[in-house]
């Protein structure tokens, strides 16, 4: 009895205790996700904030209308292609600079430069490099041969998504770099010693035991990756501005469009409602496949 | 033994002192938080926004704050200079929680009218009443001026001007443009090598929509009419795509994705033979390249039947809910409108604005600069006293105030209008009856 006693006591103590974060979980979490899924449901007037019911006439409205889908589209694609790009170069770079050279101290640091940079100034930097008139790359690719006119690489709807996936590609690789190299330092020389005993190739020993040991980084990796890739504003917002004619108008741009520019705040909380549902299905199918993995371990 | 585990009375009393320690903790924290409140409304914080962002203009806001913070010991002065988005976002978020900042030192009419129209800004008579009405230039206080009430103390105005290369010109045989016929020659020759005959924004910024205004207007078309009605669909406004289309030709292929900075590198660095700017212009391209300076030369903007430009007075604006009222109009007092700081604000870029005081305007310490002087005829293209023209808030003299200008300076419509119509993916009918259809529902939606 007594025990039960001192049990209910440390329960309420234990419930003090997360009390304050309770509290501010609720009060900068959930008060604001809730307010602002209740928003969708209101025209609002974004300066003073006078709402009007409207019920899912903003919904209505938002899946009828073709924007939508197409920057549903585009925010998958700048999200998957650029999170193939960011694995991919950053494990690269990772493996690579796990490997012992002259001067490998300095590539690792200068390897982290583009994440360190503020991206106002990445993106600056890449609009003036991709200029057709004045940028650099055009006049190396056309010295080169490559290419005979220059490329409006950002005001071209053919090239501005991916020429904004690949300057975000290289802003942020860096980040891949750091959490698989950190692993990868870690990885048993044993297990290389023993398959190269065993005769194993280079691409048996990556794919046998390089990548099935780095796989706990990359699933936390290319789960924030692609958290941060689909809610990215500022690099687009910066390269294009969501333009030429849409061509790079993701979900985060058309929310701030609604939001900022045209100041409808009912809508722009819709499109976040439907952005925040396509992200919860990810996370369920994430979680569903990566805790296989993770029991694996 | 370790009395304080398995003594539960030891456990107990430590778990008390706890509780207490964390009680008188969180009671204190709260009477600091309590006290921080208490100290950020208190009326020595004083929270400016400005959109004069050049290093130049900055380093002016810079030194007038410091002579005020020593004039007004113990104010805590919170600047920040951004560009207009972002000031929009500061001011929604903050009007949101009831928590604007106090005053934006410089904003443009259009934006101030749609702010008056809700009921957002602070009666500023008092403050025109202290600089003197009678110092005004003619119209500046009308213009700010929303259902007899001063809503805004004017300070200043700009006018762009159509900005071409006069060596240029000589060497391809083309005269200075002052219709369309002739700006669209000097266009088609000056485009050559790698140099294109003008540079124009179609980016998704205001830069493109004011442009499509000018064009409109200068063709004798509306984008709203007399009346305030949608009118962007309209046989004349064809032409005018039509016009568009074809001297986009002769501006870089990534004007799709240019606004008013990347216009005028074009310039200064001498890849466009020409562009429509303000007198910005002046200094940068006689800082960034002074053999192209002593080639330039601003005319005002050649035009097919009427001439137009876009004239955006701009006024010091204080917010009804802001916290310090009276600390931000002894700021525009003190700082903004003593005329010798205002000059030398002015002239932090010669020729790009110009004062709405009548004394300041014709100051010798202004109009006698060096750049101002060397540049007169260039000044005189850009006066907005003379200049015909108007903004998205009152398009002309015969046009009614629209309240819902701002729509359409800072939205995505015009722009993208023209951007489908540059990429062909529309021709001049279809893209207008677009941009018609959504006007007409933006404007339908929006109170």
């Amino acid at each position: 009895m007594a025990l039960t006693k001192k049990r209910r006591r440390e329960n309420r103590l234990g419930l003090l205790f997360i009390l304050p974060a309770a509290v501010v979980f609720f009060v900068i979490i959930a008060v604001p996700l809730f307010r602002g899924i209740m928003l969708a449901f209101y025209s609002v007037e974004s300066f003073t904030l006078g709402t009007h019911f409207v019920g899912l006439a903003n919904f209505a409205e938002l899946l009828g209308d073709p924007d939508l889908y197409r920057a549903l589209f585009l925010t998958l694609q700048y999200t998957g292609a650029g999170l193939i790009l960011q694995i991919v170069v950053g494990v690269s770079f990772a493996m690579l600079l796990n490997q012992k050279f002259y001067g490998r101290a300095l590539a690792r640091s200068f390897a982290t430069l583009p994440y360190l940079a503020p991206v106002v100034v990445s993106a600056t930097l890449w609009k003036w490099l991709l200029d057709d008139t004045y940028g650099i790359v055009n006049y190396l690719l056309m010295s080169a041969g490559i290419i005979q006119r220059p490329i409006a690489w950002l005001a071209d709807p053919r090239y501005a998504m991916w020429s904004s996936i690949a300057v975000e590609g290289w802003r942020v690789f860096p980040f891949v770099v750091i959490a698989t190299l950190g692993r990868l330092q870690n990885i048993p020389r044993q297990l290389y010693d023993a398959a190269r005993t065993d005769g194993a190739s280079s691409w048996a020993i990556f794919w046998d035991i390089t990548l099935p040991q780095l796989r706990s980084v990359l699933v936390i990796t290319v789960f924030l990756r692609f958290v941060w890739n689909f809610n990215d504003y500022n690099t687009i917002a910066l390269l294009t501005g969501g333009g030429p004619a849409g061509s790079t108008m993701t979900l985060p741009l058309l929310i701030h469009q609604l939001g900022f520019d045209t100041l409808e705040l009912g809508m722009a909380a819709a499109v976040a409602d439907l952005a925040l549902v396509v992200l919860t299905m990810f996370f369920i199918l994430y979680f569903w496949y990566a805790k296989p993995l993770e029991d694996k371990r | 033994m370790n009395t304080k585990i398995d003594n539960p009375s030891s456990l107990e009393l430590d778990r008390r002192n706890f509780l207490k320690f964390g009680a008188a903790a969180g009671v204190s924290a709260l009477a600091t938080m309590q006290g921080t409140k208490g100290a950020f409304a208190q009326e020595n914080v004083l929270r400016m926004l400005t959109e004069d962002t050049a290093d130049v203009e900055v380093a002016w806001y810079q030194k007038v704050n410091q002579s005020f913070l020593e004039a007004h010991p113990g104010v805590d002065l919170q600047y920040q200079a951004m560009n207009t988005e972002a000031i929009l976002q500061k001011i929604t978020t903050g009007l949101a929680q009831n928590n604007p900042p106090d005053m934006v030192a410089n904003w443009s009419q259009t934006r101030v009218a749609g702010m008056a129209n809700l009921g957002l800004l602070d009666d500023m008579s008092d403050v025109v009443e202290a600089i003197g009405p009678d110092r005004y230039l003619s119209g500046y206080i009308d213009d700010f001026t929303f259902d007899g009430k001063v809503l805004g103390a004017p300070i200043q105005n700009n006018t762009f001007a159509y900005w071409y290369r006069t060596d240029i010109a000589a060497e391809v045989g083309a005269k200075e443009p002052t219709n369309w016929d002739e700006l669209m020659t000097y266009a088609q020759k000056a485009t050559r090598g790698s140099t294109y005959g003008i540079v124009l924004p179609a980016g998704n910024s205001g830069a493109t929509s004011r442009k499509i205004l000018e064009f409109i207007r200068q063709n004798g078309g509306n984008i709203i009419d007399e009346d305030l009605n949608v009118a962007i669909d309209s046989a004349i406004n064809r032409e005018t795509m039509a016009y568009m289309r074809e001297i986009y030709r002769y501006s870089p292929a990534a004007s799709l994705n240019y606004s008013f900075g990347d216009v005028l590198t074009n310039f200064v660095a001498g890849t466009a033979a020409s562009c429509y700017y303000t007198g910005r212009a002046i200094q940068r391209t006689r800082d960034g390249s002074p053999e192209n300076f002593k080639n330039m030369k601003g005319v005002t903007q050649p035009f097919s039947k009427q001439p137009y430009t876009y004239i955006e007075p701009r006024a010091a604006i204080i917010f009804k809910a802001a916290r310090n009222r009276d600390m931000a109009k002894a700021w525009i007092l003190e700082e903004l409108f003593d005329p010798a700081k205002q000059i030398e604000w002015l002239l932090t870029s010669p020729g790009n604005s110009f004062s709405a005081l009548s004394d300041v305007a014709s100051d010798p310490r202004f109009t006698e600069s060096p750049l101002i002087k060397e540049r007169a005829s260039d000044i005189e293209a850009m006066r907005p006293d003379t200049a015909v023209g108007g903004n998205f808030f009152r398009v002309s003299r015969e046009h009614k105030q629209n309240f819902k200008g701002s729509l359409l300076d800072t939205g995505p419509i015009l722009p993208t209008m023209l951007q489908r119509l540059l990429l062909d993916q529309d021709t001049p009918e279809s893209a207008l009856a677009w941009a018609q259809k959504e006007i007409t529902d933006l404007y339908a939606r929006t109170p």
